[in-house]
This record gives C-alpha cells, sequence and structure tokens, in this order.
C-alpha cells in the first residue's frame, strides 16, 4: 500500500481534492523525516517551510499532534486520521502562492524512505551524472575547468598526477556554479599549458584533490545516499577526513563515531543525532576520496559518560561555539 | 565535576604556535613565560621562547573554567610536560610543517607522551602548512600509522581562533566517542 492509496482512503473524510504530483507543480511537500531533522533537506530542497508537512514515529495524545506532522504507523504508512487532520488544516490554514484553487490541492512527497512510495533514481546520488565524474575517472593528467555565470567565472586547475588542484577563489564560491546548467567549461591541457596558466593566476596555494573531491561530493550529493548503496550496509571510515575543507568541520562528531565504531548509516544517524540526509552527504564524500571500509558485523563501542562528564563537554562545546560566533559576528 | 581543574595541554616543537594558539582563543591575556632565546636551534625559527609554560583560561559557567596549558617546545623542559598534563582531558600536539625533520617531531611528541596517550586522546594540528606543503598530511598519518595511533590531522594557522577551535572540538569528538 502506498502513500496514494491512504490518500484515496482519506478522500472521502477530506475537505479538498489533493492529488499527488511532480515537486514543481507542489502546493505542499511532505518530508519523512522528523521534524527537528528536517532542517537540512528543506534547505537543500529549497522548500518553503510553512508548506512542508513531517513525519513522525512518536505516538503522542491525539490533543498534542501538530498540524504539520503527520504520525507514521508501525506499517510505515501515515495513521489515516493523523493525515485527513494534517492535510484538512493546512488547505484551510496555509496559503499556496501559487494560488491554487481552494478545492484541488497537490502534494509531493519528498526523500520518502518510509515505504510511502517508491524511490526513484534521482533519490540517489549518481557522481556519473555531474562533472565529479571527470575528477573521479582521471581519463586524462591535466585539467582546466571553468565555472562560468553571468557574472563572470572562476578556474579551477587539477593535476590528476600530483592530485592536487589549484582554485582561483574558495570551494564555497564555486557551489552556486554546481546547479547553473552548462555552466562548467572543462579543458583537457598538456602539462606545459597546464603549468604555464598556473603560473599566470594568481592562485592560493594547492591543495590535496581529495578535499575538492569531498566538497562536490557532498554537496551534490544533497542528502542523497550514492547510487547502488545501502543504508543498511556496516561501515567505517578507515581514516578521518580533513575536518578544515569547507562544511566538513560542522561533522566532527559524525566522523569521529564512524572513525570508531562499524555500523550502518541509519544507526549511525541516530546514535550521533545528526540527520539522515547529512549522513548519506558525508557518507557519499568519504566514500569516493576512499576512507569507507565496508564490514560483514557491526562492532559498536558503546562509550557511556556519566551525566557530569557528559553536561562538562557540553559546556565546553558551547563556550567554543561562542568564540566561533562571537568572531563571526566581529566579520 | 564542580571546582575540578579542567585542562587541555598544547605541546610540540619550538615555534609550532603553542603560545599563539592559546592567545588566539583565551578570554584572558595568556600568562606566558617566554624569554629572551639563547640556544641557537630556537633563535633559527623565533627570538623568544617559553621556558616553563603558556597558561590561558575559558570560563564555562560560574563554578568552572577550562584552563589552557602550552609546554615550553625545548626539550630540555621535556619534564614539565609531564607535571602539565597530569590530570588533562586531552592533548593538542603542534607540528611546525616548515620544521627542518617536522615527522620526526610528531614522531618525538607521540613518544614523550605516549604513557598519557594510552587513556585519553590528541589531535594533530600542522602549522605553517601555508608556507610548506610537504610533508603533506598523507606522511604525518602514516607516522601515526606506525605507532598505531588513529587522531586526527588538521592543518592548522595558530593565530586563527576557529581553526583552534576547530581543534579542540575535535578532542571532544574523540571524548565523547572513542
Amino acid at each position: 500500500m502506498t502513500f496514494s492509496a491512504i490518500l484515496s482512503l482519506a478522500e472521502r473524510t477530506l475537505k479538498h481534492s489533493w492529488r499527488i504530483v511532480e515537486r514543481d507543480e507542489a502546493d505542499f511537500f511532505v518530508l519523512s523525516t522528523e521534524k527537528f531533522e528536517s532542517e537540512f533537506i528543506i534547505s537543500a530542497k529549497n522548500l518553503p517551510h510553512e508548506r512542508c508537512i513531517f513525519c513522525t514515529h512518536q505516538h503522542r495524545p491525539e490533543r498534542d499532534y501538530e498540524n504539520n506532522v503527520l504520525f507514521i504507523s508501525t506499517g510505515g504508512l501515515p495513521q489515516l486520521s493523523s493525515l485527513v487532520k494534517v492535510l484538512n488544516y493546512q488547505a484551510t490554514n496555509i496559503n499556496c502562492s501559487k494560488q491554487a484553487p481552494a478545492n484541488d490541492l497537490s502534494i509531493t512527497p519528498i526523500m520518502d524512505r518510509h515505504t510511502i512510495v517508491v524511490l526513484n533514481d534521482d533519490d540517489f546520488f549518481d557522481p556519473d551524472r555531474s562533472f565529479l565524474k571527470t575528477l573521479l575517472e582521471n581519463t586524462t593528467d591535466f585539467l582546466i575547468y571553468r565555472f562560468t555565470s553571468p557574472a563572470g567565472s572562476i578556474k579551477l586547475y587539477v593535476d590528476f598526477v600530483k592530485k592536487i588542484y589549484y582554485c582561483e577563489t574558495s570551494l564555497k564560491d564555486l557551489k552556486s556554479y554546481f546547479v547553473i546548467k552548462d555552466a562548467i567549461i572543462i579543458d583537457s591541457v598538456s602539462e606545459i599549458e597546464w603549468h604555464n596558466a598556473v603560473e599566470q593566476a594568481t592562485l592560493p596555494r594547492s591543495q590535496p584533490l581529495a578535499n575538492l573531491i569531498w566538497y562536490v561530493a557532498f554537496e551534490l550529493s544533497n542528502g542523497r545516499l550514492l547510487y547502488g548503496h545501502s543504508d543498511q550496509d556496516n561501515v567505517y571510515l578507515t581514516r578521518w577526513p580533513d575536518l578544515g575543507v569547507e562544511g566538513c568541520g560542522k561533522y566532527i562528531k559524525l566522523a569521529a563515531f564512524m572513525r570508531n565504531n562499524v555500523t550502518n548509516l541509519t544507526v549511525t544517524a541516530s546514535k550521533t543525532n545528526v540527520p539522515l540526509p547529512a549522513v548519506y552527504s558525508f557518507y557519499n564524500a568519504c566514500y569516493l576520496i576512499g576512507i569507507v571500509e565496508k564490514a560483514d558485523k557491526s562492532e559498536l563501542y558503546a562509550k557511556v559518560l556519566d551525566e557530569d562528564k557528559q553536561q562538562l563537554l557540553e559546556k565546553i562545546t558551547n563556550r567554543l561555539k561562542e568564540i566561533n560566533n562571537h568572531k563571526e559576528a566581529a566579520e | 565535576m564542580k571546582g575540578q581543574r579542567l585542562k587541555i595541554v598544547f605541546t610540540g616543537c619550538v615555534g609550532a604556535g603553542k603560545t599563539t594558539a592559546i592567545d588566539a582563543i583565551s578570554e584572558i591575556d595568556p600568562i606566558s613565560t617566554d624569554v629572551k632565546s639563547t640556544e641557537s636551534s630556537v633563535l633559527e625559527r623565533k627570538s623568544s621562547t617559553t621556558v616553563a609554560m603558556d597558561y590561558g583560561e575559558l570560563t564555562l559557567d560560574a563554578e568552572t573554567k577550562l584552563y589552557l596549558y602550552g609546554t615550553p617546545g625545548q626539550r630540555r623542559f621535556d619534564f614539565m610536560s609531564h607535571v602539565l598534563m597530569k590530570g588533562a582531558l586531552g592533548l593538542v600536539i603542534l607540528i611546525d610543517n616548515s620544521h627542518k625533520t617536522p615527522l620526526e617531531e610528531l614522531d618525538y611528541y607521540l613518544n614523550l607522551n605516549a604513557e598519557f596517550l594510552t587513556v585519553n586522546p590528541a589531535v594533530i594540528g600542522i602549522t605553517h602548512y601555508d608556507e610548506i606543503s610537504q610533508p603533506t598530511v598523507d606522511d604525518y598519518y602514516n607516522v601515526l600509522k606506525e605507532h598505531g595511533d588513529f587522531w586526527p590531522v588538521i592543518q592548522s594557522d595558530a593565530r586563527k581562533p576557529e581553526d583552534v577551535v576547530l581543534l579542540l572540538h575535535t578532542l571532544l569528538a574523540i571524548l565523547e566517542y572513542s
């Protein structure tokens, strides 16, 4: 039974007509994640927060249900009464910017992994469909990437022999080009041409190619698991990623956990309180730089910190965050 | 834990940036025992050096402070490391990548603190990486592997608070998960 079947069952008691549509046409979006761990996917998929509907497995008294949270029963499907309540509330109280007819609303499930809908290829991350493919295949020794947009262009110089790259700007500045169609032009050049180009440009120092691959893979993953991989495989990190790479420093705990435990990604997400989509992206990036291995058995080294020590670590962590926040505010 | 002296120790070779790192994040003016250097090995790298310890503080709440200690870089003061290390939560080993033999320096500090590191964590911060990118981070991991250690290696600029904070955040994550 699918989400659409439950929707059909609910039809009789819904105040409006609802249908499942493609993402671009949707008035509302159902996220299969818990509300508290949905920020990442909302941001990654650029969804309107007020028109997102979340899911929860935690049964609460009906009076405590939130108007944008669907209760998922043990069968992995939304509870009928919860669906009716949430959809009726949303249709009546939330304005859709598209001015959809009041009696005809649409909905699309996003990143559904609770068997509400069957995942299609687009729900996985396939590096072969992006320019990451050229970084991974390494079929030539020297490449120059030109990222172009109406606002300007940025060059990236990759030496596959020494496994280094130079970039005219920070990786963060490249991110916006990843989603622009035909924004990337790749030139295969000779070693001499490559060195001449690097010498003539004003560039920061070289960085390991693995850092570039990590960043691009993480950003392009958008919370989707690598194509052909399962989140039920037992995996671990064979070494630490470079925590100084843009974005990687946010996942220190995830790295520490995966460096010291062997388990699957869903358990990893739950033990570290990192949203599963972020765990997928992190895993993809680490896998593609070759620091992930699979294992037959799960080996969890449960470290039980006493409450005092846990609180103490939190205090230190919070104080360190204050230092960073203070610096960011000063900038 | 109330009233307990919580401390993290920064160690490493002369000029690796221990004093600078503590200065970057301490909320008090760090107390430093820098003196004009006379030793030629030190003079090659900088004009003054720490002879006893560096000291900084971070207030966690009304009753708790985190103390940051830096060990002297000169080997004749190594005994101070063992004094400062007692009861520390963990160790930040800073290695100057522009040192003549940085990999040997890491090897030295891993050996010097081997007993402490059997039960406490460390992170390795590689400084001056912007000046010279050899040896690489991979080379440092190889040294760690020879010791059977699995500590993270992070390029760091000791002048930047965010880089020092990253080292400490990583140390805390290891304390929590390994």
